[in-house]
């Protein structure tokens, strides 16, 4: 396939393009104003959302292809992941909406960045060759490394900065050295067609086994890092710590879903054929986040931390998903796609209790907020009963799925560490919720002052309140159209 | 003996190695980024030995690809620990301890 | 089935009765804060529809027939075999009536709540609407969200509005609950796709689970797995720790509800799913599950003989009660399994009622330590015969309700377990030490301390909170027939399937023991 549609296949990527030099234009040109950067900012957003849409209609389930010489693939699964970023990315400005306004002429710089997150994490998923998978990958980690170190007044900032840029770059090098292997020992780069990996796996001899091996271990390993999976979570705490309130649910979000897209289209679609030789690995990698992210959340007296290792089992909940192989991807999308829209609105509470530009939320800062600020706790209750998994949320919903799909292949063990992980799970979100409701403030502590939300932030906490809800209560059309959200 | 893709994939083994430890066990910024570099390094002299072996081009286009994202990585690197070292005098990740649980 | 489809039973009556309370938590949630007065007649209101709804279930309910009625089934997605079904059989439907009935009590029981009101009288509602949800649910999934999101609403009850201790009592309640319900949800998810490899699509559904043959290993394991999440429930003994904290902490109304009703969910688990689902696995695990239950019996008397705080002495005691229910389930026989499901009504009755009590003389006093009452008796007369008649009716003395549940389920035990049957019998006697001795120490003699001699007799409200409970006490001790009724088939449903399927043969009398014709049923 080629020819006109050649274009439309990076459309979506084009449009953010578009948008960050429109903005970055606009700024220079006039004086700042946030409602000519939110025009644009949104434009472009739109249109990537809208173009994805099209692919969607279009592309999904059948009439699937590569193009740029099979560098970008256009399918179900690319333009899902378009359909959950693009918006993502939209509610993750309006929840930061207040730090970006405040920061002069260097909100334009700020937005531009989110955007080309965005774009680069729709490239991670869209992508059909590796060296494409590596700049995605690049865009989108090198703008939130800027993102979790933007307020440079803050001495928290530039550490969080600095320690996601030495890890995450680290990750990359160990991405690409995998990558380089496998290209050692298949002479090719490329996912799909004749001569790509795919291809070149599901024959019968395998020329340099052992250099292959290792550079697939590597590659998983690279991304197992960005997805924050343990053992390779060591970033996450001090950088959903340490980055400015108003980032950190935007960063966290999108972390997920651009890092498990890529992750799935590699082992599903790439390896599928070899998935005897994966599944037990990944199985074993769900198993230690789960364990790791749950008995280490539990410690935790700062609310931001406390959700960054809830964020490491929850990536190993997702992993949980990928051992059903291919059968697993529509779940997987399910729980990544709520997971992200609750993680972001848990972020946005907690920027808007300690503040949109500090990092630290320790636990005194909520105690007593159901009295403070009974709607910012309700929305927070919620968000944290989703991550625990209780019904009617769709996070009950999402690890219905998830549990489902491995006991199918065969995981029991898998799904009762899981659910085990669950229990004590709840122990820690309740804490913050005991906090919000059960404990008053201590006397003479210091609290930031009074909540403040703006309207941004109220939207992104009722659309994430709604889509809890509503996909707790009613998650079956979800799920039924995510099952086509398929890679080639 | 002639000197055979095989050891220059070996070789960027060892560079990927160094690379690896040099990042796991120094502690100033600075030489940790030169770590991650020489990791890079490492992957594009694998991808240029294999693919002169293997005869085909895609590995020399990679490395290209690689050079200008490395690039990239190198303008926001510096200017990350530039900040860090204005702010604290020092680029050692040793004193930068505030984020704990 | 065969049960007749009438006109009527194409109203969602069920989904209604689900519905109500969590209707009336959402108009509570949104009266407006100045109108603080209207909360509790809005609550009241609801709940009492609520019971008016289950009474009509109860006068159309039919009699003699065995299989679920006023079933409702909607499917929801097909590919997991995930359907929105509800129904009834007679055991469940005496829950349902259990739990409208303690509901507009428990509000009415809860005027000292005066903070966050609006949340309060909400939370109830919501828990109202979870366990109703429970005691209907045909479908696993279905069953299970309501089992565990009613754990919400009573986390906050007992954390929000409790005593002293109550975040941590809230926590050992949420936590210890929610260790067995996820253990239960695997054992969910591993049963429906268990079915799907043999019906070839996987379900959820009770009724078609029915159906399926397990096999004995995993028979065993999911046995495991559902009984400890009901067991914790129950409590059955050595999972019984969470339940003082939980009583004592929490408000009165929370402890009517968490004995009258909660524990009530993990009994009725057991008969529904372990005793149906589980055959095999049910009758060799039997021996097991009759010692913890007469352990549990004798336990709790014990253990609340020396009780100091009469709420503490009523708590363990229900953990002696509940643990005859058990030994009756596991019985195996007819007669244990009616006296089972009698005596969960018979205790959610008396138990709610001594814990009312309790928190009329605390709203007094302020103080639960039996040592600062005595003598009570001569300022509180009415007090005083309402908890001596709430107490023998706990004893189980005829012609008072505890009398039949307890001699049933003695009965049932002594046909297949004469030996259990003969050690839970002394739990009867110690039940009779440790409520009469409480009661002796706080009512009879000379009044002890001063601050007791002016205290006020029932007042209207509270004479009007107590005298339903003691008007069905005396009822159901008189008359059981109508409850019995409509249970027996529910019971032999079960052990029918139990004898189909296993090599177990129900001990009867005449048949297997040569009893005298004297002891016969009552």
């Amino acid at each position: 396939m080629n020819g006109s549609l050649t274009f439309l296949s990076v459309a979506p990527e084009i449009a953010l393009a578009a948008a960050v030099v429109l903005l970055l234009l606009v700024e220079v040109t006039f004086k700042p104003r946030a409602w000519a950067w939110a025009v644009v900012a949104g434009a472009g957003l739109a249109a990537g959302t809208a173009l994805s849409a099209w692919q969607w209609v279009a592309h999904r389930g059948a009439d699937t292809g590569t193009f740029w010489n099979g560098m970008i693939a256009v399918d179900g699964f690319a333009a899902l992941a378009g359909l959950l970023v693009f918006p993502l990315a939209g509610l993750g400005l309006m929840s930061a909406w207040r730090l970006a306004a405040s920061q002069g002429r260097r909100g334009a710089e700020f937005i531009a960045l989110v955007l080309l997150a965005a774009a680069g994490a729709h490239l991670m998923a869209a992508a059909a060759d590796f060296i494409m998978l590596f700049i995605g990958l690049e865009v989108f980690s090198l703008s939130l490394y800027v993102l979790a170190g933007f307020t440079r007044e803050r001495v928290d900032a530039d550490e969080a900065s600095l320690k996601y840029f030495l890890l995450g770059a680290f990750a990359s090098a160990v991405f690409l050295y995998g990558v380089a292997l496998v290209f050692a020992a298949t002479g090719s780069t490329t996912f799909y067609g004749d001569g790509g990996i795919a291809d070149y796996l599901a024959g019968t001899v395998i020329f340099r086994p052992g250099v292959l091996l290792a550079g697939l271990a590597l590659l998983l390993v690279g991304l197992a890092f960005k997805v924050s999976a343990a053992p390779f979570h060591v970033w996450a705490p001090d950088v959903y710590q340490g980055a400015p309130g108003g980032v950190t649910g935007f960063l966290a979000a999108a972390a997920k879903v651009a890092g498990f897209a890529a992750l799935a289209r590699v082992l599903t679609a790439v390896l599928g054929a070899r998935a005897d030789d994966w599944v037990p690995a990944v199985a074993v990698l769900a198993a230690a986040s789960v364990v790791v992210g749950t008995l280490l959340a539990i410690v935790q007296d700062d609310v931001k931390r406390l959700l960054a290792y809830s964020s490491v089992a929850h990536a190993g909940f997702i992993l949980t998903a990928l051992v059903a192989g291919r059968g697993g991807v529509g779940d997987m999308w399910f729980y990544l796609a709520t997971y992200a829209v609750q993680v972001l609105g848990a972020f946005t509470v907690a920027a808007a209790v300690s503040g949109d530009r500090a990092g630290r939320s320790p636990l005194a800062h909520w105690a007593g907020l159901g009295r403070r600020a009974p709607w910012l706790a309700a929305a927070m209750t919620l968000m944290l009963l989703a991550m625990a998994g209780i019904p009617l949320t769709a996070g009950f919903a999402g690890k219905v799925a998830v549990f489902r799909a491995a006991i199918d292949a065969g995981y029991l063990w898998l799904v009762i560490v899981a659910v085990l992980a669950t229990v004590a799970g709840l122990f820690f979100y309740l804490r913050v919720i005991v906090a919000m409701y059960l404990a008053s403030p201590e006397e003479g502590a210091s609290l930031p002052a009074s909540p403040a939300v703006g309207w941004g932030a109220r939207f992104v906490l009722a659309v994430a309140a709604a889509a809890t809800l509503v996909f707790g209560i009613a998650p079956w059309p979800l799920l039924e159209v995510l099952r086509d959200a398929l890679p080639l | 003996m002639t000197v055979t893709a095989g050891w220059y994939l070996a070789l960027a083994a060892v560079l990927f190695v160094v690379g690896a430890s040099g990042l796991l066990l120094r502690r100033n910024a600075l030489v940790m980024f030169m770590s991650v570099e020489i990791m890079l390094n490492a992957a594009n002299l694998s991808f240029v030995a294999a693919g002169r072996q293997l005869g085909v081009l895609d590995g020399q286009a990679a490395v290209f690809f690689v050079m200008v994202v490395a690039a990239a990585e190198v303008v926001v690197g510096l200017a990350i620990i530039v900040t860090v070292f204005r702010r604290r005098a020092t680029a050692s990740v040793d004193d930068l301890a505030g984020l704990k649980g | 089935m065969d049960a007749p489809l009438r006109a009527a039973m194409d109203f969602p009556i069920l989904s209604v009765i689900v519905l109500l309370p969590a209707v009336g938590g959402l108009m509570v949630l949104a009266l407006p804060r100045r109108r603080g007065e209207l909360v509790l007649p809005v609550a009241l209101a609801l709940s009492l529809i609520t019971l008016g709804a289950a009474c009509w279930l109860l006068a159309s309910f039919e009699t003699g027939v065995a299989g679920f009625q006023f079933e409702e089934q909607v499917i929801w997605y097909e590919p997991w075999g995930v359907s929105y079904h509800l129904g009834v059989d007679g055991i469940s439907l005496l829950m349902v009536l259990l739990t409208a009935f303690l509901f507009p009590i428990a509000l009415l029981a809860s005027t000292s709540i005066t903070t966050r009101v609006r949340g309060y009288f909400a939370s109830m509602l919501f828990l109202e609407a979870g366990i109703l949800g429970v005691f209907v649910a045909l479908d696993l999934l279905v069953f299970f969200a309501f089992w565990e999101v009613m754990l919400v609403p009573m986390y906050f009850i007992i954390g929000i509005w409790g005593g002293e201790r109550r975040i941590y009592a809230a926590l050992k309640f949420f936590l210890f609950t929610a260790l067995g319900s996820a253990l239960m949800l695997a054992g969910i998810l591993a049963l429906a796709l268990t079915a799907g490899d043999q019906l070839g699509r996987p379900t959820f559904d009770f009724v078609e689970l029915l159906g399926v043959d397990l096999g004995r290993a995993a028979q065993f394991w999911l046995f495991g797995a559902f009984a400890l999440s009901f067991g914790i429930k129950v409590p059955v003994f050595p999972l019984h720790t969470w339940l003082p904290d939980a009583h004592v902490e929490a408000p009165t109304a929370g402890s009517v509800i968490l004995a009258g009703v909660l524990l009530k969910m993990g009994a009725y688990g057991l008969i529904r799913f372990n005793l149906t689902l589980f055959p095999e696995a049910t009758v060799d695990l039997v021996p097991l599950l009759a010692v913890l239950a007469v352990i549990g019996i004798i336990y709790g008397a014990v253990v609340a003989t020396v009780q100091k705080d009469i709420k503490r002495l009523v708590a363990y005691s229900s953990v002696s009660h509940l643990g005859f229910v058990v030994l009756g389930i596991f019985a195996l026989t007819s007669q244990g399994l009616q006296g089972g499901v009698i005596q969960m009504v018979n205790h959610g009755l008396t138990t709610g009622a001594l814990f009312l009590l309790v928190g009329m003389i605390y709203e007094r006093r302020h103080t639960r330590q039996i040592a600062d009452y005595g003598g009570l008796a001569t300022v509180m007369p009415l007090f005083a015969g309402a908890f001596l008649f709430v107490s023998l009716a706990s004893i189980g003395l005829p012609p008072l309700n505890g009398f039949v549940g307890e001699f049933l389920v003695l009965l049932g035990s002594y046909l297949s377990l004469p030996g259990y049957a003969v050690a839970a019998s002394l739990g009867v006697v110690l039940a009779a030490v440790y409520l009469l001795w409480a009661y002796q120490r706080m009512f009879t003699g000379p009044i002890t301390v001063e601050a007791n001699r002016g205290l006020a007799d029932l007042g209207f409200r509270e004479v009007a909170l107590l005298a339903p409970i003691v008007a069905l006490v005396l009822f159901l001790g008189i008359f059981p027939k109508p409850a019995l009724d409509r249970v027996e088939p529910a019971v032999q449903g079960i052990l029918d399937r139990i004898e189909m399927t296993t090599d177990y043969q129900v001990p009867q009398f005449g048949i297997e023991a040569d009893l005298p014709e004297a002891e016969a049923r009552p």
